[in-house]
């Protein structure tokens, strides 16, 4: 193993950890606040590197316009599935709202290899040129999803230390008592939504550049993002963070010695992981519904 | 007897289903006739999933555990010759030992941990069937032999059709028993409310580990019979999509009954598929989207409608003759009550 | 404040909707399915609508005297989810279209409009596979199986045979050859299939290549391509490399693109990856550092402008791969007229399904010269097969398997082209010959003694007159 290849393995680890971390952050956000297990979080963080394309590549706008399109878009978006499905789903109780993001989130899939299943959707590298640092070629792309996510992951901290942040954290824990203090639910939760959605859409603009936009790119971002909850803990957020780069390292890593094999290498430490510390990597998780 | 308690004898309308079930392959074509027999599957994989619900526990590897139960019958037809029916209890058992070993671990971490764990080990099972050349790899297994009674070879769809319908009522049987057990009982505590149960003496996670290794067991029986009809096995048929629609299944059919609304709900999907076999490419949104409105105006679904606002209409419409004394339904609202085959 | 609550809720839902049919909307759907005045029905418009008119056609027909208009339903299971499908269907359309303007096929003593019927199947989806050649058998009672993608053949046969339906299909096994089939003829073959990757390789090593690493995604055809790209290239004489596989559904190439810079090939060729996948992997590779000779699998004008976006024209020059596009090559005057028809019909040219169809001309042939739609009489005369048929890329022809003891011609051996990319654009270099098709899979397999054997008893083949590369004193 050459220090080039440890670089890049490494790199590439970070890189997709970092996406890791803002979709399963968004993720945990919508599980703990409105205690809903979005299904189609795969699906907008799809949609989110779409629009990045299209407002990018299609309309020829700066890439920074772009991502704030993403988030923009899906924010929205996310705010008004709250409004016009979640919510009244929201009193069935939490298997049909599960159902109902599943429902909602292959619709959405199924219009978008639809619409765009055959072309791909290529957005044009931010940066031309390799980065030579000591010998070693990095790929600035890449560095650049990282920055990106680092830095949308210190907004989101901040974020949560507003006032309305707090309120989300509040009704994560308990939403009865957070009532009782007069926190207004129902803007808390369309806020989570907005926020949540916007996170994953953040993470496909920024990820497009490098991975080109394609309408299957959600599932398997979803499913690692259900890994690292589950990694982290249920229910944490800075477990979330730490438990993101260690699956996509685990992953960069597993890849370059077992290819195909990686899923299972990554299914196996999942298993013993919760063997032995079923509270996840720091085991500190916010009360989850229906244990 | 008069009409109306003729409607409302539970008996009846389950001997009615009985007589248009045995009679179907005499109405219908055969071409019609597969319709049925993938819906019979999908009834059983939707048995499994509502059964699992009944102890709090959704779960999203039902397409997985199907496959190992076909994967199991098929591998043993075509490397050990064995005989299709040896290979059911095999089938059987390997998914309940299995299952053992994956789920002692997720149980007990709750819910969350549980649904999010079994997505992952469907993803991996897909994967080991896929990527290990035992199994056939990616492209399935070559065809398989056909399955044979004696010396009788069961080729024919309308026998193939007789053979589900005796699978689904075995299913249907067993779960009915294990409702109205001891063990239905504590299934039905912990499904309530999980934390009284527990205080009350329950082991939740023995019950609950009991009640998904029998759904696993039913799903392996489900698996050993579609690849009588199917023949041949590939990875990609037990996949994440077939999980989801199974729970599109149960929603459809309704909570209500737990032996009913899954098959239902599967028979209608199903049909509905086909119907649309034309515009396939829709079919997914028209799905979702049905999903999406039957959840949100209609959260008991089609059985709890039937119970809620059909069966009052039929009241109405036909009064009982006073004095005769008539087996109404247990009248039960309970989610996960148990319930008889068909609704009143 | 619940009727506020209703409202804001309707608003909501009102605004998705919207927002919905206004992205649907725009930019116009890639699915579109043939925009052509349909002559013939297809059984994807309306599924009850389609069943009541089969059986009033099938009705017709059957009461029909000589002379009067009789009707060839041919039936293709396609999978529209793919654009090989959807071009395909378009294509078969286009042929029928020709016929019925012109008055219809004269087979014999009738004369017959042509009818395709399409049956979509999913992508290697067992059950809807299932499904569909039942309801094309079964129920529409088709007697001509031509031209199919997605569906899983094994199962397609297994209901063909038993019905004497006319299989003549594409298969990526051996599956549907087996000496056991009386009805089933691989139409479009890929074991006869190896010239594409001799000629590159050796036009690679012209160039300087040494050493090569394959990449294909972890699927059944995958594997086989691995295996058959690697045997080809040890056969010419370069140092195959360990393959790397990759999992179908991947989009974040990095990991697979750091591991196969990491083995230092002097090429790179890519076996069954496609459209996305194929503009991401390649990307991928620039980003990791690697720079060398790339056979970029499947290659059409939309994946390649998305490729040059991605990695820059420079990255691009010279590579080598299959092309399936006649325009410009084809000067012949029926070839002419497909590529014209179908721009007229279709507008926007897509050469997808331009090889895949190569079925049709295969039974067509067969039709016109047995003047007969008898299924038995077809499949005496294609298992008996001694010239090339003209396709839509070049020339096709079947070939016995000696080395599965079916001693029928049964399994195709087709025939395309060799593009190369030069300042950003893909254009035509050389055509593959049938002969080299035949002579360098044998070669490739090993299989010169069962062959020879073969020959010495058969009699040696002929080809249709094309430039060749290899001859049969090569395999001694």
């Amino acid at each position: 193993m050459t220090l080039q290849l440890f670089v890049q393995l490494l790199i590439n680890g970070l890189m997709i950890g970092g996406i890791y971390a803002l979709v399963a952050s968004g993720f945990t956000l919508i599980l703990g606040v409105l205690q809903v297990f979005n299904f189609a979080q795969g699906h907008f963080y799809m949609l989110g590197a779409f629009i990045a394309y299209a407002v990018a590549t299609v309309m020829g706008a700066p890439y920074i316009v772009a991502i704030i399109a993403s988030l923009a878009g899906m924010a929205v978006l996310g705010i008004l599935t709250y409004f016009s499905i979640i919510k009244w789903t929201l009193r069935s109780g939490f298997f049909h709202t599960m159902l109902v993001t599943v429902a909602f989130g292959t619709i959405i899939g199924q219009l978008a290899v639809l619409k765009f299943g055959y072309s791909t959707a290529v957005v044009a590298p931010l940066i031309e040129s390799t980065l030579q640092f000591g010998g070693i070629s990095l790929n600035p792309g890449k560095l650049i999803v990282m920055a990106g996510a680092i830095v949308v992951m210190v907004a989101l901290w901040w974020f949560l230390k507003t006032k309305i942040g707090v309120a989300m954290m509040a009704c994560a824990e308990n939403r009865e008592v957070a009532c009782l203090q007069g926190i207004n639910a129902e803007k808390v939760f369309w806020v989570t939504m907005a926020v949540g959605c916007g996170l994953c859409g953040i993470a496909g603009a920024l990820v497009a550049p490098v991975l080109s936009a394609s309408t299957n790119m959600g599932s398997q971002v979803f499913l690692k993002a259900m890994i690292v909850v589950m990694v982290g803990g249920t229910g944490s957020m800075s477990g979330a963070l730490l438990a993101a780069f260690v699956v996509g390292i685990v992953e960069s890593f597993a890849f370059q010695y077992v290819e195909s094999f990686a899923p299972l290498v990554i299914f196996a430490l999942v298993a013993l992981l919760l063997y032995f510390r079923p509270g996840g990597l720091l085991g500190k998780p916010l009360p989850i519904p229906g244990q | 007897m008069g009409i109306g308690n003729l409607v409302r004898s539970k008996r009846f309308w389950l001997g009615l289903v009985l007589v248009l079930a045995v009679a179907l392959p005499f109405l219908i074509g055969a071409y019609r006739l597969q319709i049925f027999i993938f819906a019979i599957t999908y009834s059983m994989l939707a048995l499994a999933f509502r059964l699992t619900l009944n102890v709090g526990l959704p779960r999203f590897d039902v397409a997985a555990w199907w496959g190992v139960g076909a994967y199991t019958t098929a591998m043993l037809m075509l490397k050990a010759n064995m005989s299709f029916w040896l290979t059911l209890p095999i089938a059987v058992v390997m998914s309940v030992v299995l299952g053992y070993v994956v789920f002692s671990v997720s149980i007990r971490r709750g819910m969350m941990v549980f649904m999010m764990f079994g997505m992952v080990f469907a993803l991996a099972i897909q994967q080991v069937l896929g990527t290990v050349k035992f199994f056939g790899g990616w492209g399935g297994t070559p065809a398989l032999p056909p399955v044979t009674i004696g010396s009788h070879v069961l080729n024919n769809k309308m026998w193939i059709y007789y053979v589900g319908l005796a699978f689904l009522l075995f299913n249907v049987v067993v779960y009915y028993l294990l409702f109205n057990s001891r063990i239905g009982r504590a299934w039905n505590a912990i499904g309530s409310g999980l934390r009284l149960a527990s205080s009350l003496g329950v082991d939740v996670v023995g019950y609950r580990l009991a009640n998904v290794l029998v759904s696993n067991a039913f799903l392996a029986l489900a698996g050993s019979f579609s690849v009588m009809y199917q023949a041949m096995v590939l990875p990609t048929t037990y996949g994440f999509q077939r999980s989801i629609y199974v729970m599109m299944y149960v929603v459809l059919g309704g909570f209500l009954s737990p032996l009913a609304g899954p098959i239902i709900g599967a028979v209608l999907l199903t049909s509905l598929s086909e119907a649309m076999r034309a515009v396939q490419q829709y079919e997914p949104i028209v799905t979702g989207i049905l999903t999406v409105l039957i959840i949100m105006f209609i959260p008991q679904g089609l059985t709890g409608l039937l119970h809620g606002r059909v069966r009052p209409l039929f009241l109405r419409l036909w009064p009982a003759k006073a004095g005769v004394q008539v087996k109404g339904p247990a009248g039960s609202t309970q989610v996960s009550g148990p319930d008889e085959k068909a609704g009143g | 404040m619940r009727a506020k609550q209703k409202t804001l809720g309707i608003v909501a839902c009102l605004l998705l909707a919207c927002l919905v049919v206004g992205i649907a909307a725009c930019g116009g759907s890639k699915t579109e399915t043939t925009t052509a005045p349909s002559v013939t029905e297809s059984t994807t418009g309306g599924g009850g609508a389609s069943e009541t008119t089969a059986t009033t056609a099938s009705s017709t027909a059957t009461s029909a005297t000589s002379g009067e208009q009789k009707e060839l339903k041919v039936g293709a299971l396609l999978s529209l989810d793919s654009i090989q499908g959807v071009e395909m269907k378009k294509w078969l359309e286009l042929f029928a279209k020709l016929y019925n303007d012109a008055g219809g096929w004269k087979i014999g003593d009738a004369t017959y409009k042509v009818r395709p019927m399409f049956y979509d199947t999913g992508v290697w989806d067992a059950t809807k596979s299932r499904a569909a050649v039942e309801k094309a058998v079964l129920q529409d009672k088709v007697k001509y199986l031509v031209c199919n993608w997605g569906d899983v053949p094994a199962e397609t046969v297994s209901v063909t045979e038993p019905n004497k339906v006319l299989w003549l299909g594409l298969d990526f096994t051996d599956d549907t050859v087996k000496p056991t089939l009386q009805y089933a003829i691989r139409a479009q073959g890929l074991f006869f299939a190896q010239g594409l990757f001799y000629y590159i390789c050796q036009d690679y090593i012209k160039q300087g290549a040494k050493s090569v690493l394959v990449v294909c995604p972890d699927t059944q055809q995958g594997h086989v391509g691995a295996q058959l790209v690697g045997a080809t290239a040890t056969t010419t004489g370069l140092k195959v490399l360990d393959p790397v596989f990759f999992s179908a559904d991947t989009t974040d190439f990095s990991p697979i693109a750091t591991k196969i810079a990491s083995q230092k090939p002097d090429a790179v060729f890519f076996s069954y990856v496609a459209g996305a996948s194929l503009v991401n992997a390649i990307g991928a590779l620039k980003d990791a550092g690697w720079k060398g000779f790339i056979l970029p699998g499947e290659l059409d004008g939309e994946t390649l402008k998305n490729l040059v976006a991605r990695v820059g024209k420079e990255y691009t020059e010279g590579m080598e791969t299959g092309s399936y596009d006649p325009r410009n090559v084809e000067k012949d005057e029926r070839t002419v007229k497909y590529i014209e028809t179908y721009q007229q019909l279709y507008g926007d040219w897509h050469s997808e399904g331009c090889f895949w169809v190569g079925p049709w001309f295969i039974f067509e042939d067969a039709v016109n010269a047995t003047q007969s739609t008898d299924v038995d009489t077809l499949v005496a005369y294609l298992k008996d097969s001694k010239h090339g048929v003209k396709t839509l890329t070049g020339y096709s022809q079947l070939f016995a398997r000696p080395d599965l003891e079916n001693y029928k011609t049964v399994d195709s051996a087709p025939g395309h082209y060799i593009g190369v990319v030069r300042d950003g654009k893909f254009e035509y270099l050389s055509t593959i010959a049938c002969k080299d098709q035949y002579l360098s899979s044998i070669l490739v397999y090993g299989l010169k003694d069962v062959y020879q054997k073969y020959w010495d008893q058969y009699g040696y083949p002929t080809f249709p007159d094309q430039p060749a590369r290899l001859d049969f004193s090569d395999l001694k």
